[in-house]
């Protein structure tokens, strides 16, 4: 008996010491960054526990049979992409991020693979959502396991900046509307609304103190306020051991992000349409200027080209958003950097349009500006068609000293011509042309007694920040199959 | 519970494990693995050789985990089932020496298995994956661990044909001496730029944590082949995947499920300039240690309990 005494005292003595050994050696574990990575997490559901502590299972207790089984997935899942199988595909990738979990290369390569590589084989208008579903995997997947990962940041902020942000992909203004509606209150603003934030891992925190350093207020309807986001979070959270090149990458990323928004950091939704163009946003020049600066600072090669470049677009975008006075204030601070030898105002915006026109002719590039003009008059932005159209207005005065570039007619005629042309298909349409009739600046032309001015203008071909997207007639424009988040569509055979 | 009779049975049980077709047929499997491995660790995109080590690590475990399950299930299982347990409780020996003679033999069987499994994957690191596929290998692994066995086998012949000694237990035995011998040759005539010290400290101390939750496991073994016999076999494996799908928040339910995360350090290999203090693996020991002596005492108690045939 009392043996037996003994020997489960010696039990329960043998079990407490263990349960004190545990509790201090996950304690150094967690320091050491071996806990398994959902311990980290605050939250997070029943499944994504399940699915954590399966990584934990795969990793310790497959052995041999996980490379294995990692060699067969990686090229199942690329003979299936090939045929075609795109689900398929997608789930197989998920699995090997399942087995590889630790490894934030492939995270961004599984991920790059489903917004870059996937979209193509489908229409334009069902795209985004593959999109989404290689930034979900980052953000919530993959984040979760490697939380630090600076390949992954960067991979989330490449993604928002570049395959959303710009046009590498004809689908992209479908992928701007897409995102800018999810983060679009009805009244047309930003929401200011927590849950989506979150939803989006958007730290309400870290936003705030990233308003306060570019000093303007992240508008998370424009993508590259996401890449923006993400970059600066990777540039923050990654370690000291992380390799110099990757840092470079993340701080590529936020110079790039702070560039586009500079360029395009301003939505304007096309009334009635799904599409929006994207005007620049002067908040973001100082930022940009100082990045700039710092550019140079560091001996970069190419910082003179950029920074002449970055007061070319300044002094043109000032004087379309704020008139001719401040941008002739911004014409002197950029005289460092454009080396004008004192060169007017006027002189210094004709280049920009000769730049931004290309090989057009005058008046094609006078009929894109005017075009600008109507566009912006009837979404309600008089200020800037204002501005455009004094743009044309300096580009028509000029014309008189080039050879050959003589136009009939005076000024007010070729905007009334422009306002007719657009009129002509609005007024056919309801919707449109009780937009037309909002318009206090388009009645006055249109009610303008008098023939129809004698002066054809040619097509505007391509407006400036791709302003075309504004005419609610637009075809793309047609709200007939607007993707919502998260449907899914039968892939090409 | 006289010390001598446990070590007895421990030199028994050591060489009924040992003897086992399935304990030569783990450790070949695992050689070949390892020997196949710097091959079979592919896309994992510049991180190969971490892969390599981790999955190394694993595979040493679940090998190490069939060992003593088989081993246990068989050298205490089968005793107690088929009676042959009574004849030896019947001489003057206790029955905590008999179960800890037990135990002691599969460990050291487990320990001999490990520190093959351990040179060879030590092999197959300093070999690593091909970084091009046009690339020379320099001492493949394959080649070095074929004829490290090959001649323990021919010495193994000759030790066995003059001693008239059972042939495979022998190679095994002399395995351990010629791979190491392999392993040390390799590193002095070729040492390895990548670790100066000769070899990668984290992956030794992990093979150490991996045997440590083998020692564990050998003892979880010993317990359920007391209750359950021959059954201990599957009850191990359970034990062993609940004490890795657990970890560190787990229901009050499952308390007494031995902690395996603990010995398990495969996110070492994926991080930069992360050393795995030996205080922690001698924290790990102590643990072990505890775990085993809880499982040892509690199988004793049943064991007291239980009527022998």
């Amino acid at each position: 008996m009392m043996a037996r005494l003994t020997i489960l005292f010696v039990a329960g003595a043998a079990l407490a010491g263990a349960a004190f050994l545990r509790n201090d050696l996950h304690s150094v574990r967690r320091d050491l960054g071996l806990a398994p990575r959902w311990v980290e997490r605050t939250g997070g559901s029943a499944a994504e526990d399940l699915g954590a502590r399966w990584v934990v299972l795969s990793s310790a207790a497959l052995g041999v049979l996980r490379p294995l089984a990692i060699d067969f997935l990686w090229l199942r899942a690329a003979f299936l992409q090939a045929d075609g199988s795109f689900f398929e595909a997608e789930a197989l990738s998920r699995l090997i991020t399942r087995l590889e979990p630790r490894l934030p290369d492939v995270w961004a390569f599984v991920a790059h693979n489903l917004a870059y590589n996937i979209p193509p084989s489908f229409p334009p208008r069902e795209r985004y959502t593959w999109v989404l579903r290689g930034l979900r995997l980052l953000r919530d997947e993959g984040l979760v396991f490697n939380p630090r990962s600076a390949a992954i940041h960067f991979q989330l902020a490449f993604t928002y900046r570049h395959k959303i942000g710009l046009d590498l992909d004809e689908a992209g203004r479908f992928y701007r509307a897409e995102l800018a509606d999810t983060f679009e209150a009805g009244n047309g603003e930003p929401p200011a609304d927590q849950a989506l934030l979150e939803a989006w891992r958007l730290e309400p925190d870290r936003v705030k103190r990233l308003e306060a350093k570019y000093g303007a207020v992240l508008d998370f309807r424009v993508a590259e306020s996401h890449a923006l986001y993400w970059a600066e979070r990777g540039l923050e959270l990654a370690g000291p051991d992380v390799e110099r090149w990757r840092m470079n990458l993340l701080r590529g990323e936020v110079e790039g992000a702070c560039w586009q928004l500079f360029n395009g950091g301003r939505p304007i939704k096309a009334p009635g349409g799904i599409l929006r163009a994207f005007l620049p946003d002067l908040r973001f020049a100082g930022a940009v200027e100082e990045l700039l600066d710092a550019r140079a600072g560091r001996g970069a090669p190419d910082s003179d080209e950029l920074r002449a470049e970055f007061w070319r677009r300044r002094v043109l975008y000032v004087f379309l958003f704020e008139g001719a006075e401040p941008a002739r204030a911004s014409l002197a601070r950029a005289e460092a950097f454009l080396r004008t030898g004192g060169a007017a105002l006027e002189d210094i915006l004709a280049a920009s349009i000769l730049a931004a026109g290309g090989e057009r002719p005058p008046l094609e590039v006078i009929s894109g500006l005017l075009d600008a003009s109507v566009l912006l008059e009837i979404v309600g932005e008089s200020s800037l068609s204002t501005g455009f159209r004094a743009l044309a207005n300096l580009r028509y005065e000029s014309l008189g000293e080039e050879a050959g570039g003589r136009i009939e007619g005076p000024f007010e005629a070729l905007f009334r011509a422009a306002v007719l042309r657009r009129a002509a298909a609005w007024r056919a349409d309801a919707r449109t042309r009780s937009l037309l009739e909002r318009s206090r600046l388009l009645t006055e032309v249109l009610e303008l007694a008098g023939p129809e001015p004698k002066v054809s203008l040619p097509p505007p071909g391509d407006l400036l920040f791709e302003l075309e997207v504004l005419d609610p007639l637009h075809p793309d424009n047609a709200p007939s199959a607007p993707l919502s988040p998260g449907r899914e569509a039968i892939p090409p055979r | 519970m006289t010390p001598s009779a446990a070590r007895a049975i421990a030199g028994s049980a050591f060489a009924e494990t040992s003897r086992q077709p399935a304990f030569a047929l783990v450790i070949l499997f695992t050689l070949l693995s390892y020997a196949l491995s710097p091959s079979i660790a592919m896309f994992a995109l510049g991180e190969d050789l971490a892969l390599l080590k981790d999955f190394g690590l694993s595979t040493a475990l679940v090998a190490g985990l069939l060992v003593v399950s088989l081993g246990a299930s068989s050298v205490v299982g089968r005793d107690l089932e088929l009676g042959t347990a009574g004849v030896l409780l019947s001489r003057p020996v206790s029955r905590h020496a008999f179960l800890l003679g037990k135990v002691l033999g599969v460990c050291a069987a487990a320990t001999m298995a490990f520190s093959i499994f351990t040179v060879a994957l030590f092999l197959a690191a300093r070999e690593g994956p091909a970084i091009e596929s046009h690339g020379r290998t320099r001492w493949p692994a394959a080649a070095v661990e074929l004829a490290a066995i090959l001649l323990a086998a021919v010495i193994a012949g000759i030790y066995s044909r003059r001693s008239a000694r059972p042939f495979r237990p022998a190679v095994i035995k002399m395995s351990c001496v010629t791979l190491l011998g392999a392993f040390l040759a390799v590193s002095i005539l070729d040492p390895d730029p990548r670790h100066p010290s000769g070899f990668d400290s984290n992956l030794l101390k992990g093979a150490l944590l991996a045997l440590l939750a083998v020692y564990v496991l050998a003892s979880v073994a010993s317990l359920l082949a007391v209750l359950l016999g021959r059954g201990a076999f599957l009850g191990t494996i359970l034990v062993f995947l609940a004490g890795l799908v657990l970890g560190e928040e787990r229901p009050v339910a499952f308390g007494l499920v031995p902690d395996l995360q603990l010995f398990w350090v495969g996110e070492v290999f994926y991080a930069r300039n992360l050393e795995v203090p030996w205080s922690y693996v001698a924290g790990a020991g102590a643990y072990a240690a505890a775990c085993s002596t809880a499982c040892v005492a509690a199988a004793a108690f049943f064991l007291e309990r239980r009527e022998l045939p």
